[in-house]
């Protein structure tokens, strides 16, 4: 998959029928059918690839377009609530992409929309979307505790009716962590979208976010998809002339060690040319071997060397985003609350049989 | 590794399995030029992957495709669950077809098609159709081609649950239902053979006719077809649909055609003779 993504053109030429039935399992897995039907149309491409691929890539494109379409639609349902806010709604991630149109956006698939306020105005804003039908919904009070408690988002809130998820965010990091960082230039960079209430970060901290995502937390089931993500951007921070500002950037929110990595992965895999620039400029630490070593491992590795690294770094990503009072906490007293629930429902339920 | 592959059109599958059993068992169901090995210089639209794997304290057979977990069974059931894993893979990714829950049968290069909610009958009446010389295009799913409009068919053996086994077989005694399963999360589910003519022109696309929504109902006294509006019949259809919505105004433009070219019925019947009778009048 990465090696489609990082030279289209060769994989086409060299690709066989296997390869491609393979391919086509693999977009799917990560998400990636629309992804690959864009990149092929705008390169292009897209009469030289076989006619069973258009087709699927089509498919997943449709399904892409109708959810973008939906965004919009939620968001003007929102446009009222943000209007009438004397605080910023800055949007994140995918949303943020799509509303930028920037090319990592299309045909990108999201599960729900992630937006920004200020930590002060957290609470206030959750009870806001009540009202416009968002709620919390199946969560066990410990995890709910935990997203209060510990992490930089309030517990997913779901529309209704709609079914729609909005990840309400504080920060962009667990504040539970032992590291700080300073969200305040997302926020007094952010640009105004025009006609609208929400507020848009820059391409530069869009990319910053992305990495700090993939390099400081644990989570590696779309590592592939997040990797083509943070390639794209990078692309588009570079586009846009911001290399410079995105390293100071990096510098002034303590987030070095996760911009030197990701570039010299995205350097490694996509010999991305910002990325390569970025290696050799002196605003940047050195990326960190290991870090990199495991995340290549799980992504070209097989078998046991992928399985090693992603325990190792499932273990890294936890360490990094709880302080060791608090890990240790979370490592007892989450099985203890599961066993707990499991003994009140057999309970429960026993004493209603008799 | 017994590898296969189910040749099916216009969506293939590469089936990954180690036991020979549903290989077997699906050679009952798909004919030799269906069902077949792997050949490398193919593409496959659609992998799925049938094994047994530790859960619990069992080995219950997991069926999986592309790392998504669809189900897992016990050996007696692997035919019903491989074919709804199937028809899951399809429902999902298919949006290069405007694809109703529905019946659809061929006569004169004309299509039927008849939509409905589980429960309804659809799939009985659909099979005494095909019995009566009508051929299969597919008793799932309807899928209409977005730019020429024709019903593109999709051929698999027709999946019979319940009461519905029983009847059939005792309408039509020569009827080849095969690989009857009890006790599945449907009930008995059994699949019945599509006729020869359905096999041959399983990639032949027919033009559509007619859309008749059956409702089977044991009081009714007498057989009621009733005219439908358009208007009607686009909302039944578009609410019959599996992606309707996702494919926004084209997928309005394509609803749009086909009733436009359609006669639109809603028959609601209790005796299968009358019912046949009347759309053999109708069609």
């Amino acid at each position: 998959m990465l090696d489609f993504f990082a030279d289209p053109e060769r994989f086409i030429q060299h690709a066989s029928a296997a390869q491609w039935t393979q391919f086509l399992q693999q977009a799917r897995q990560h998400g990636l059918s629309a992804r690959f039907y864009y990149l092929l149309q705008r390169k292009g491409l897209l009469a030289q690839v076989p006619q069973q691929v258009q087709q699927h890539g089509l498919s997943a494109a449709r399904y892409a377009e109708k959810q973008q379409q939906a965004l919009f639609s939620e968001l003007q349902q929102l446009e009222p609530l943000f209007a009438a806010a004397e605080y910023p709604c800055v949007l994140l991630k995918g949303a943020a992409y799509r509303c930028r149109a920037l090319p990592v956006s299309y045909g990108r698939l999201f599960a729900d929309i992630d937006m920004l306020v200020p930590a002060a105005q957290l609470r206030l804003t959750r009870d806001k979307l009540f009202f416009y039908g968002f709620q919390e919904v199946g969560l066990s009070d410990y995890d709910r505790a935990y997203y209060l408690n510990w992490s930089h988002q309030n517990p997913p809130l779901q529309h209704y009716q709609r079914g729609t998820v909005i990840d309400l965010h504080h920060h962009i990091y667990p504040t539970a962590s032992a590291r700080k960082i300073d969200i305040s230039p997302i926020f007094s960079h952010a640009e105004a979208m025009p006609g609208s209430a929400f507020k848009l970060p820059k391409s530069a901290h869009l990319f910053i976010h992305a990495a700090v995502h993939m390099f400081y937390q644990e989570e590696t089931h779309k590592l592939q998809k997040d990797l083509i993500d943070l390639n794209d951007l990078l692309l588009q921070v570079q586009q846009e002339q911001q290399l410079d500002f995105m390293l100071q950037q990096a510098t002034l929110m303590t987030v070095q060690s996760a911009v030197a990595n990701a570039c010299q992965i995205l350097a490694e895999v996509f010999a991305n040319p910002a990325a390569q620039h970025c290696r050799g400029s002196m605003r940047l630490s050195k990326a960190q071997p290991l870090v990199c070593y495991l995340l290549l491992s799980m992504l070209r590795g097989d078998g046991i060397r992928a399985w090693l690294a992603q325990q190792l770094w499932f273990v890294r990503g936890h360490k990094l985003k709880m302080r060791w009072q608090v890990l240790l906490y979370h490592t007892l007293a989450k099985p203890a609350a599961a066993i707990q629930q499991w003994l009140r429902r057999t309970l429960h339920s026993d004493i209603k049989r008799r | 590794m017994t590898d296969f592959v189910l040749h099916t059109a216009p969506f293939s599958v590469l089936v990954t399995n180690r036991c020979s059993k549903l290989r077997s068992a699906l050679a009952e169901l798909y004919p030799p030029s269906i069902l077949t090995a792997p050949d490398d210089s193919i593409i496959y639209d659609f992998c799925l992957d049938v094994r047994r794997r530790w859960a619990g304290w069992g080995r219950p057979f997991h069926v999986s495709s592309a790392q998504q977990h669809f189900r897992m069974t016990e050996r007696q059931q692997l035919v019903p669950v491989f074919e709804w894993g199937l028809n899951w893979c399809v429902a999902s990714y298919q949006h290069q077809y405007l694809a109703i829950h529905a019946a659809v049968l061929e006569r004169g290069g004309k299509a039927l098609i008849m939509p409905a909610p589980p429960g309804s009958g659809k799939s009985t009446l659909c099979a005494a159709l095909m019995q009566e010389g009508w051929r299969l295009l597919s008793d799932e799913m309807c899928l209409v081609d977005l730019l020429s409009g024709e019903i593109v068919p999709y051929v698999r053996p027709l999946s019979l649950k319940n009461q519905s086994l029983k009847l059939l077989k005792q309408w039509y005694p020569q009827a080849d239902i095969r690989q009857i399963t009890t006790g599945t999360t449907k009930g008995t589910v059994g699949y019945m053979l599509p006729g020869v003519s359905s096999w041959q022109a399983y990639r032949q696309t027919a033009t559509a006719a007619w859309v008749v929504f059956p409702q089977y109902n044991a009081s009714q006294q007498q057989l009621a077809l009733t005219c439908l509006r358009k208007a009607d019949a686009f909302m039944h259809l578009a609410h019959n649909s599996f992606n309707y919505t996702v494919l926004s105004a084209r997928g309005f433009n394509s609803l749009s055609t086909l009733v436009q070219q359609t006669d639109s019925f809603r028959l609601e019947y209790a005796d299968i003779e009358q019912a046949l009778h009347e759309i053999n009048q109708l069609c």
